[in-house]
């Protein structure tokens, strides 16, 4: 059966919905729009899709990416537009892809993230310098059995300053990750609105795109 | 207005919980510009958003309203404690979900009155949105404030706020009412004015064009102010309920809702007659839609909600007389795209093998059955024709398809109950749990679910005229049932007996009620349908200071000739039938459902013009 990637934009409309909301949007924008996707087998039958990453509640993004099967081959253009015509407002599709061989999953391949931090006031220009001049910033994370310190610092690859607030680009993914929250708390910023630019995977020592990632390794 | 993108609203937003509560966008929600309409309506449900989108009527009504080009219908719901208190702290009034427009802006606020214990969130849903909640401190410059629902059928509690009542089926009365609305706008004329043009909208009931008179100190009923206001408000129904209006592109929420499924409604009203059920009153007469309306709104239903569930719903779903036709239908046609079925509100004794193996091909929900009474000697007092054999056999049929979970709904406290009929409630359940093991020679998988609500006497019913057992002794019952339904396959659920008399105060209350009411939303009682937040000393206090007796309500036992507070408001079905019906009760004599056997006489074909026998196959057009 045929494999795709999507990838999709988040919009302001759906900022909150949640991430197991947005796999049920999406499972009804199949039936919605007739796409013939392949369920699981079994007895509570879901469509096969699978995430990069969830987004957290609250963040807009034009990057984020899903893989999904069908059960006949549709092009890369049909496959877009039907899509896009049926997924609710707040989501839309931005390019497919379908896949050549066998990739690896797409949660196991991301690796970075860059993020836009709208921000209500100006954070003091020596407050960046100051960290990004640290070798190492510890915070504090909490999850439910524990509470661990961490660097973040070797997690921020890349923060500018922007006229509308603050620019990032993060290590995400399964061996290491970064929240974008907690990298603003890091910084005392405590009004913001998120939004993802891009997903990145890795080839060899260089951030790339996932699309751009999938030709070269196609080649 | 309130913007998504704003940055402090969002910030609000990210600490509440479930914000997509209030940010709307849902698929197929309606936007329209506010300054291109000759009114803008707002529905109002007074409850939460997961409760409120789950209503099939609230979403009927949107699509009736949003059908005409120049009026726009947005949606607001009660909020949750954690949103209500972001509100207040920033000072943003409560507001609409299409376009954060506050409630004080829109020319009409619509309110669905589905339960009692709802009216406080009303009061509180005004005050947010900084509408004045009184009647007598709005003018035209404020939102007419009307109301609907099965509640309604019972308007006095809500007398000094709701400024319009409709009764009955909103699909062409809400359009009648919104054309003399748009008018009266129009010509700019007086709040009063607006409102004695109403009433020539039959269905219509405005409280304050009516005062209540009395003899010798006496409630002697509610009568019209001056001439020419009817004296007796009849409520309004679809008459043919294949071409009325049903939404083919419903809203779908994103969060996960209480029915988050397509809900087709296949069959409107019931004569099963149970006596103390307000919903078999007020729905009549039964009206089936056509097999092929429904084939072809569940087709277009699906490709514009994507949902991957129909629920066939109806007060009765297996009493639709081609159910297995139907049900057949649709799997074959939907079955490909892993849609599945579900009937709620099944009845014992007409169901089939053939419907639950049917409907389990996809997907195999809980089985949920309603005996009501334990024992048949109570069954044939409250008119519910059931026996013990029917629920036997329905379960065993179902074990045998492959069901493992089963959920009972009983009423305890209804009238002549004693512990013998308690009994026979354990005795069913365990009854149950015996058929299980028959089919599977052991118990493993079973779960059975038990719960018992508590009787609260509704107007226009037979038993409107009956006392409330008192909150100690159902909590006696409740606490009886608990000791004697222990078992590792039961699970027993039972009902707040303060909330369940706090209802039965406002279902039988009259006018004096809506003192209690204002008092008691001024001590900030809210969401009182929510065990955790119902506050039942802030009620005691609000009864004493409206100097109301609130057992005068709950536990009065009313003589049948004397006046009731609903006797102005005709559901359709006469008091004398009603009346009858009551007398047979304590005779333990049923009434055969007129759908299947001789007419019963409730007068509802004879007052609104119908034939049942021929409405039951959906030919009364």
């Amino acid at each position: 059966m045929p494999k795709y990637w999507l990838k999709y934009v988040k919009g302001e409309e759906a900022r909150f919905i949640s991430h197991l909301d947005i796999l049920r949007a999406i499972e009804r924008t199949f039936r919605r729009g007739q796409i013939p996707v392949e369920y699981t087998k079994g007895f509570n039958k879901r469509p096969k899709v699978s995430f990069a990453t969830p987004l957290s509640l609250g963040v807009t993004s034009k990057g984020e990416y899903v893989e999904i099967a069908l059960t006949e081959e549709w092009s890369e253009i049909h496959l877009e537009d039907e899509l896009n015509k049926a997924l609710p407002i707040g989501l839309g599709i931005s390019g497919v892809r379908k896949l050549h061989g066998k990739m690896p999953t797409l949660g196991s391949l991301v690796k970075a993230a860059q993020y836009n931090a709208f921000t209500d006031f100006s954070l003091p220009k020596e407050k960046l310098v100051d960290f990004l001049q640290k070798r190492d910033v510890i915070i504090t994370r909490e999850s439910k059995r524990k509470t661990r310190e961490i660097n973040i610092r070797p997690l921020v690859y890349e923060i500018k300053q922007e006229n509308t607030g603050l620019s990032f680009l993060i290590a995400q993914g399964s061996e290491q990750n970064l929240r974008p929250a907690e990298l603003l708390l890091a910084l005392n910023v405590k009004n913001f609105q998120l939004h993802k630019k891009e997903t990145y995977f890795r080839i060899e020592e260089k951030l790339v795109a996932p699309f751009k990632w999938l030709e070269k390794a196609e080649m | 207005m309130k913007q998504l993108n704003d940055i402090n609203y969002n910030q609000l937003l990210h600490e509440v919980e479930k914000p997509s509560r209030y940010t709307g966008s849902e698929l197929n929600s309606v936007k329209k510009n506010w300054d291109e309409m000759n009114l803008n309506v707002l529905l109002a449900f007074p409850d939460i958003y997961e409760v409120a989108m789950s209503h099939l009527g609230f979403k009927i009504l949107y699509h009736v309203i949003n059908s005409q080009t120049k009026y726009w219908s947005q949606r607001v719901n009660m909020p949750w404690i954690d949103y209500e208190e972001k509100l207040m702290e920033n000072n943003i009034p409560l507001s609409s979900l299409e376009e954060f427009r506050p409630l004080n802006e829109f020319d009409v606020i619509g309110f669905t009155l589905q339960y009692e214990m709802s009216y406080t969130n009303i009061l509180r849903m005004l005050e947010l949105g900084k509408v004045p909640v009184k009647t007598k401190d709005r003018s035209n410059q404020h939102p007419l404030v009307i109301a609907g629902g099965p509640c309604a059928f019972n308007p006095e509690p809500l007398n000094q706020f709701i400024d319009a009542f409709i009764l009955g089926e909103g699909e062409e009365v809400t359009l009648e009412v919104l054309n003399v609305i748009e008018q009266g706008k129009k010509e700019g004329i007086s709040k009063e004015t607006l409102l004695e043009n109403l009433v020539n909208v039959e269905g219509v009931y405005v409280p304050s064009l009516y005062k209540a008179t009395d003899i010798n100190g006496q409630f002697a009923g509610l009568n019209p102010v001056a001439e020419g206001i009817p004296t007796k408000i009849n409520k309004r129904i679809v008459k043919d309920i294949d071409k009325s209006p049903f939404p083919q592109e419903l809203v779908v929420p994103f969060m996960e809702i209480v029915h988050d499924r397509i809900m087709l409604e296949i069959c409107r009203g019931c004569t099963r007659g149970c006596r103390f059920c307000q919903a078999g009153m007020l729905y009549r007469p039964v009206r089936e839609k056509s097999m092929d309306v429904l084939v072809s709104q569940a087709e277009k239903l699906i490709r514009s909600t994507g949902y991957g569930e129909i629920s066939l719903s109806s007060l009765s779903s297996a009493d639709y007389s081609q159910i297995n036709q139907l049900v057949e239908k649709l799997m074959e046609k939907h079955q490909q795209q892993n849609v599945g079925i579900s009937l709620p509100s099944l009845r014992v004794d007409s169901f089939s093998i053939q419907l639950a193996e049917m409907v389990q091909q996809v997907r195999k929900t809980g089985l949920t059955f309603a005996p009501e009474a334990g024992t048949q000697r109570l069954r044939d007092v409250i008119n519910k024709n059931v026996t013990e054999q029917n629920l036997i056999n329905a379960v065993t049929e179902a074990f045998n398809s492959g069901w493992h979970k089963v959920k009972l709904y009983f009423m305890i406290g209804l009238p002549t109950e004693t512990y013998k009929d308690l009994d026979g409630i354990v005795d069913l359940a365990f009854k149950v749990i015996k058929a299980y093991k028959d089919v599977h020679g052991k118990k493993g998988k079973l779960q059975v679910t038990v719960s018992t609500s508590s009787f609260v006497p509704k107007a226009h019913t037979p038993f409107q005229w009956l006392p409330q057992m008192s909150q100690k002794e159902l909590a006696s019952r409740q606490d009886y049932l608990k000791d004697k339904l222990r078992s590792k396959q039961i699970t027993y659920n039972w009902h707040d007996t303060r909330i369940s008399f706090i209802e039965a105060v406002f279902a039988r209350g009259g006018r004096e009620l809506s003192d209690v009411l204002y008092a008691a939303w001024e001590k900030g009682c809210k969401l009182d349908g929510w065990d955790n937040h119902f506050n039942y000393e802030k009620w005691m206090e609000s009864f004493a200071e409206a100097n109301v007796n609130p057992q005068k309500y709950a536990y009065g036992m009313w003589d049948v000739d004397a006046v009731l507070p609903w006797d102005h408001i005709s559901s359709g079905v006469d008091k004398h039938y009603m009346q009858k019906e009551y007398k047979k009760a304590y005779k333990q004599l049923i009434t055969e459902d007129c759908s299947f056997d001789k007419c019963s006489g409730c007068g509802i074909c004879k007052n609104l013009g119908y034939d049942t026998k021929k409405v039951r196959r959906g030919d009364n057009a």
